[in-house]
């Protein structure tokens, strides 16, 4: 099945595209031309040149420099968001899919109501009440999905603790760590890294949306939603400083979406539940 | 009497991205007016296939090579329209899984009512009436009532016969058949394959039978073909095929199949019963 | 009917206490301690004497379970209190001032929805893999990828400040509504789409097609039962889409300035207007319970298999 992938131009390029940019943003400090902060008036709104690549905003700021610095709160950010939410949600599918009975009920239950609160209104809850800023946005986008991840986690852990094999472990007296890293976890790892693709393409679309209604990273901080909504600013004279960023986002999360979609084609999931 | 379908050297290829992909080649016979031919194989061998190219019933991804010809027509090189006039008119089709093979969100009658309003250019009211006779020739209880109700609501073999109620109404000159007991319990399998020999016996319908069913097969057809990993491996009359198969794989087929000598032993001797009888009714009258 | 309508309520009340009880406890976590809020934002130095006024008139000082009870009473009663920034107005009637706003930019964003996504899934559906199949998937594709608020600004530049055909805000009259319902529209008219296009190609798998091909019947025909079999299967995702609008759309209120209650929240959690939050969270919890439980009894009513249900 990795093969499969290896195979797949399109899936090469969107991990290619994501890699880079991570790189990029990793060793922002060396890869970005000029300091992302530092304005210089006398330099507003320049187009490209070898100096400025993509020209500079209102603030005189360079856009390339601001677009890399900008990539360690969009997309590392929600890898780190995404772990934590697979992280909890796997803890709790498995604890709730091993202790089976009232206490599985019981958790289940609560995982039907986080589920039943739309994503929209939970993170205006959250950011409403924890304060705007960049970690309660992360925490809203966590609870969001968890209780997904939860639910498909017990689901197949109640799947598996019936096959054969895993019977056959716990018989010649494996123990269930054992059990659940040759057995369990293999089972499932495709299906959650096809979801777990897609949903940091939604994770990042949040995080820059968020940002861009002020409610997430805080101006002038570089990041991808609040550079565009300051280009709102100036949509009428210079239309042009919205274009780099809104790009950037479209790219990554393009990015994500098709890779995710390509997984779920190599490694042959049907329906994603989404 | 020229025949009724003459198929040479039919192939059917799949297309995929990586090329065509053969799945069916090289299917060559001929079928009389009023003959039966039996068409044996394991799963997947494709033997629907061969039966869905014939009635242009293959999707976009399929290529369709060979000669089919019907009744002097070509139908491989028939226009979409004309083919689809055809069906269901002159070549219809019984299917293997009655269950599913009805809209779940439409009742019976609209759809039977839908295919004769369509095929006899009759008005809905008289295409209900129709639909209410084809039950009642099917000799079903409360015809009226059956035809209200949907799909879900019925048995399989109860939609079964549905299906040969109203594939018989349109008196089509050739009726496919695949594997139309394969979803049915035996008893219920004895009552469709009455109705299949009664189709047979009025002489006027031919019959491509499916199945995996020796017995029934013995019981029904005149002709048989064997088919094997998309290859005909044989074809010839059907005594000779059945008692004297000539390649290994129809060979080990019919062997495997033998081994459910009891069930064909009670349809050859139901047969043999129906046979004597109508034998004396005849030298009676 | 009835038995299956009751028990599908009596399910939705813990849902309904669950989504309550969320609502109420989020104000409890608030990093500071609201009385003090509700001073600071009209400007009033908190002293401790003042603070212990605030806290007894917003009835801190009582046991949570108690509060919960009352807060819950009061909330079935459409009571929310009153707004921290404006004592002078009722949460209920500032909600209440918005949401008609709202409803109406969902109700035409809902139009653009199902007038869109069914036609396209249509005839993308039935042309599969030509160029026009082709188009529509790229076209969904990025309508997913795209950060609707980038969008709207394309949008807005495009129609409004370079051909100056719409307004760039605000509710005068129906060309106002235009922009806001588009891009608001867009991701999920993309979801869509999707959705209706694969179930369509999936149910022109089913036997049942293959059948009435063989019967003979003329395409329209089938394509008329696929259609048939393809949105009632769609139906579910359709519906809630009612409450998806009504939610989601706080991101497109805040650029076309739309006097919306997505707006009014937003605002409020820049004020730290406790009470305004936690009323629209509770109002939009509850409203997608409704809307999924009346999907819900939709779907099985019109459904012949799920008659026996009933
Ligand atoms: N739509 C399709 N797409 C791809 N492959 C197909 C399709 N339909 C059939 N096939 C392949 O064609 C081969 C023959 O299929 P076919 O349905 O004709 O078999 P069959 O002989 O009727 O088997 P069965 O006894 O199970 O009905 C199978 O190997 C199957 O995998
Ligand atoms: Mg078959």
């Amino acid at each position: 099945m990795l093969r499969n992938l290896l195979e797949d131009r399109v899936a090469l390029l969107c991990l290619a595209v994501i890699g880079v940019t991570v790189l990029a943003g990793l060793f922002a400090p060396y890869v970005a031309p000029h300091d992302p902060l530092a304005g210089n008036i006398l330099y507003k709104f320049k187009t490209m040149s070898w100096n400025y690549p993509l020209g500079t905003d209102q603030q005189g700021r360079c856009v390339l420099s601001r677009l890399i610095y900008g990539i360690q709160p969009t997309i590392l950010l929600s890898l780190v968001t995404m772990a934590a939410t697979i992280t909890l949600g796997a803890a709790y599918g498995l604890v709730s899919g091993s202790a089976g009975g009232l206490v599985d009920e019981g958790l289940m239950r609560f995982c039907d109501v986080m589920l039943s609160f739309p994503s929209q209104v939970m993170i205006l809850a959250v950011v409403g009440m924890l304060g705007v800023g960049m970690e309660n946005v992360i925490i809203a986008n966590i609870l969001i999905k968890w209780a997904f991840y939860a639910r498909m986690i017990r689901g197949s852990v109640l799947g598996y603790r019936n096959r054969n094999y895993v019977v056959f472990s716990r018989t010649t007296g494996s123990g269930s760590w054992f059990i659940l890293s040759r057995h369990m976890l293999p089972a499932v790892l495709p299906e959650i890294v096809v979801l777990a693709s897609l949903d940091t393409g939604w994770v990042i679309l949040n995080i820059s949306t968020l940002s861009f209604l002020g409610l997430g990273v805080q101006a002038p901080a570089p990041e991808w939603g609040a550079m565009l909504n300051e280009a709102r600013q100036v949509i009428v004279a210079h239309p042009g400083q919205m274009l780099a960023p809104g790009l950037a986002v479209l790219t990554l999360v393009a990015a994500f979406n098709m890779l995710g979609d390509s997984l779920r084609d190599a490694l042959e999931i049907k329906g994603s539940g989404r | 009497m020229s025949a009724l379908l003459t198929v040479r050297g039919l192939d059917v290829a799949l297309k995929t991205k990586k090329g065509a992909r053969t799945l069916v080649s090289g299917v060559d016979f001929t079928l009389e007016p009023g003959g039966a031919m039996g068409i044996l194989g394991e799963s997947g061998s494709g033997k629907s296939l061969t039966c869905r190219a014939v009635m242009g019933l293959l999707g976009e991804g399929f290529t369709v090579s060979g000669r089919a010809e019907f009744q002097d027509r070509e139908l491989l090189s028939l226009p979409p329209k004309a083919m689809r006039a055809l069906c269901g008119r002159e070549i219809a089709m019984i299917m293997q899984h009655p269950l599913t093979s009805f809209d779940p969100l439409c009742v019976i009658g609209d759809q039977m009512a839908e295919t004769f309003r369509f095929h006899l250019e009759t008005s809905r009211e008289a295409a209900w009436e129709i639909a209410r006779d084809a039950l009642a020739a099917m000799r079903i209880a409360d015809p009226g009532h059956i035809l209200t109700l949907y799909p879900h609501q019925l048995s399989g073999g109860m939609l079964q016969r549905v299906m040969i109620g109203l594939t018989l109404t349109l008196r089509p000159a050739l009726v496919i058949a695949d594997e139309p007991t394969t979803a049915l319990d035996s008893v219920t399998q004895f009552e469709i394959m009455k109705e299949l020999v009664r189709i047979r016996e009025s002489g006027r319908t031919s019959l491509i039978f499916i199945s995996h069913d020796l017995g029934a097969m013995r019981m029904l057809v005149d002709t048989a073909l064997v088919m094997h990993q998309g290859r005909q491996v044989e074809y010839g009359p059907a005594q000779a095929v059945f008692n004297r198969p000539q390649s290994d794989h129809a060979r080990y087929l019919i062997e495997t199949r033998n081994a459910l000598t009891s069930r064909f032993l009670a349809y050859a001797g139901r047969r043999a019963g129906l046979d004597r009888e109508r034998g004396c009714c005849r030298a009676a009258g | 009917m009835r038995r299956y309508v009751l028990s599908r309520l009596l399910a939705a009340v813990p849902l309904l206490l669950g989504v309550s009880f969320l609502a109420f406890v989020l104000v409890t976590l608030i990093p500071a301690d609201p009385a003090e809020v509700a001073l600071r934002v009209n400007e009033i130095i908190p002293s401790p004497e003042l603070i212990e006024l605030q806290r007894k008139e917003l009835g801190l000082d009582q046991p949570f379970w108690e509060r919960y009870v009352r807060w819950l009473g009061n909330s079935l009663r459409l009571d929310f209190g009153h707004s921290y920034t404006n004592h002078h107005r009722t949460v209920a009637g500032e909600l209440g001032r918005c949401l008609p706003a709202t409803l109406s930019l969902a109700g035409v964003s809902l139009l653009f929805v199902v007038g869109a996504s069914i036609p396209l899934a249509v005839a993308s559906a039935m042309t599969r893999d030509s160029l026009f199949d082709r188009l529509v998937r790229t076209l969904v594709f990025f309508g997913t990828a795209m950060p609707n608020y980038w969008v709207a600004f394309l949008a807005i530049w495009l129609f409004a400040v370079h051909f100056d055909l719409l307004p760039t805000g605000g509710d005068e009259g129906w060309r106002s509504y235009l922009l806001p319902a588009f891009t608001l529209s867009m991701t999920y008219i993309s979801t869509y789409v999707r959705l209706i296009r694969n179930t369509m190609l999936a149910v022109m798998q089913e036997p049942f097609v293959l059948y009435a091909r063989a019967r003979g019947l003329p395409e329209a025909a089938v394509v008329r039962h696929v259609l048939k079999n393809s949105l009632q299967s769609s139906l579910t995702a359709l519906g809630m889409s009612v409450p998806q609008l009504i939610a989601g759309s706080f991101v497109v209120e805040n650029i076309f300035a739309w006097p919306g209650v997505g707006r009014l929240c937003v605002s409020a959690i820049f004020n730290r207007d406790y009470p305004v939050i936690q009323a629209y969270v509770l109002m939009m919890g509850v409203l997608f319970i409704v809307c999924n439980l009346l999907v819900d009894i939709i779907s099985a009513m019109i459904d012949p298999r799920r008659q026996a249900e009933l």
